[in-house]
């Protein structure tokens, strides 16, 4: 992270905010990604089915 | 202006811009919905036959109602009869391979009027899975048969295993089911029940957030078509974990194939099959004064009340039940008068099921031993007469309820 943020200090002064605001939305892109894949991953039985013949 | 004081405290989020970011979750849990309620709309299982390893329970794969009523949508047209089938591996045509899979062989006998289905999960109840599908779609479908097997004497309730409930949740808690008194009140049992409350509490909270995210229809068809992240037996490590399911095929054996016929009647399990065998009448059955073989009546009783309510009243004429005979090979074993008390269950079991206000025919009765892969389980020849068999009942329900001409 602060390598990252080094780097955003190093750029030109208006491209810092612009850059900071798509790397924000980018972040909460990601997020919802993941959040997303969460909520289907937490409502799968935790115990697998195992059929067996009668 | 004055320069950037590199020794400012630096904002509280560092680069991270509040306003965006939230922007970003918003639109990204927004646009993920939308792929979501996409997904639930889209057939992609374009030569869908049946549920079949990859695409069942048995692998961690649960289709969505959404993703079953799809399949509905793309392969059949309302102006045709839908023919759903549900029920267990049998239906399901477990020792059938693709092509010779017997709902394959019903379709082609009831000819382009009819369109049928299969929806038959493995050690599912005649009212899980294609049961609920069925339902779900009585409005885009009204023209409707649904088909179901079960053992004779045994019980069948408004929902059957947990392992093939999750349609049924979908669809009840999505408000797509009709109202139904008995299912409500077994729903309230669980409530009821502390154990079973947070259960039930678990499976409605995901289903609310199922209805507005869509991540079961989403992360399915990605699972399907693209990457799967599920592990399975198909594949418990990388790489095969993250194999697509649809590379990975129906891959029913054949029960007539030679390399499987010596594995059909294994001499170890006779014993316990022929136990089973036995069962079917041996617990619910006595001789009567004129030497007849007699129901109890408490069994007669729990029967006809389950019955009564395991389908919404308005369903039952269009579900038609099978009643399975096993495999010769076992039944030839029965003294003869276990078979006459077998066979009384049969007789017992389908005037239950008529009683109740549902269609319903016992098939296999005639079946030889080739048309079995064991002692339940039809093989392709089996599945062909069972198609025959069950062509004409389909075509009978239609007419009585004025489907067809």
């Amino acid at each position: 992270m602060n390598a990252l943020n080094r780097w955003v200090d190093r750029l030109p002064a208006p491209v810092r905010p612009l850059l900071a605001a798509v790397l924000s939305l980018a972040a909460g892109l990601a997020v919802a990604l993941v959040l997303h894949y969460v909520l289907y991953r937490v409502g799968l039985p935790s115990q697998p089915f195992i059929y067996v013949s009668f | 202006m004055n320069p950037p004081d590199a020794n400012a405290p630096r904002a509280r989020f560092g680069w991270i811009r509040p306003g965006w970011f939230l922007g970003g979750l918003a639109l990204g849990l927004a646009g993920m919905a939308w792929l979501g309620y996409r997904s639930s709309r889209t057939d992609f299982h374009p030569d869908y036959i049946r549920i079949y390893q990859a695409i069942s329970p048995e692998t961690s794969y649960y289709p969505t109602l959404g993703e079953m009523e799809s399949i509905v949508r793309a392969q059949c047209r309302p102006d045709q009869v839908l023919v759903i089938v549900g029920g267990n591996s049998i239906l399901q045509g477990v020792w059938q391979p693709l092509g010779e899979v017997w709902s394959q062989r019903l379709q082609a006998l009831l000819g382009e009027r009819y369109c049928v289905i299969n929806f038959a999960f493995r050690g599912s109840a005649p009212t899980d899975g294609g049961a609920v599908v069925a339902e779900a779609l009585r409005k885009e479908f009204p023209r409707q048969i649904y088909i179901a097997d079960e053992a004779p004497l045994t019980g069948v309730g408004s929902w059957g295993p947990e392992s093939y409930r999750f349609p049924f949740w979908q669809a009840y808690f999505g408000g797509q089911l009709l109202p139904e008194a008995a299912r409500d009140a077994r729903v309230r049992e669980l409530e009821a029940d502390p154990v079973q409350r947070r259960a039930l509490r678990e499976i409605r909270i995901a289903d609310a957030f199922g209805a507005v995210f869509h991540q079961n229809d989403w992360w399915n068809q990605v699972c399907y078509r693209w990457l799967c992240t599920i592990p399975s037996n198909l594949g418990p490590a990388i790489p095969e974990l993250l194999k697509p399911r649809k590379d990975y095929p129906d891959q029913e054996p054949d029960a007539t194939d030679p390399a499987w016929l010596a594995r059909r009647y294994p001499d170890d399990v006779l014993p316990a099959e022929m136990q089973i065998e036995r069962s079917a009448a041996l617990f619910y059955h006595s001789r009567g004064a004129d030497g007849r073989w007699r129901l109890a009546d408490a069994t007669r009783q729990d029967l006809s009340s389950l019955f009564a309510t395991a389908f919404p009243a308005p369903l039952k004429a269009r579900t038609l039940m099978l009643i399975g005979y096993d495999s010769p090979y076992y039944r030839g074993r029965l003294s003869p008068d276990e078979a006459s008390r077998q066979q009384q269950a049969y007789e017992d079991t389908l005037r239950l099921w008529h009683e109740a206000g549902y269609p319903a025919i016992a098939y296999g009765r005639d079946f030889n031993e080739n048309d079995y892969g064991d002692r339940i389980h039809l093989s392709k020849l089996g599945g062909a007469k069972l198609a025959e068999a069950v062509a004409p009942a389909v075509r009978q329900v239609a007419q009585k309820l004025g489907y067809i001409p």
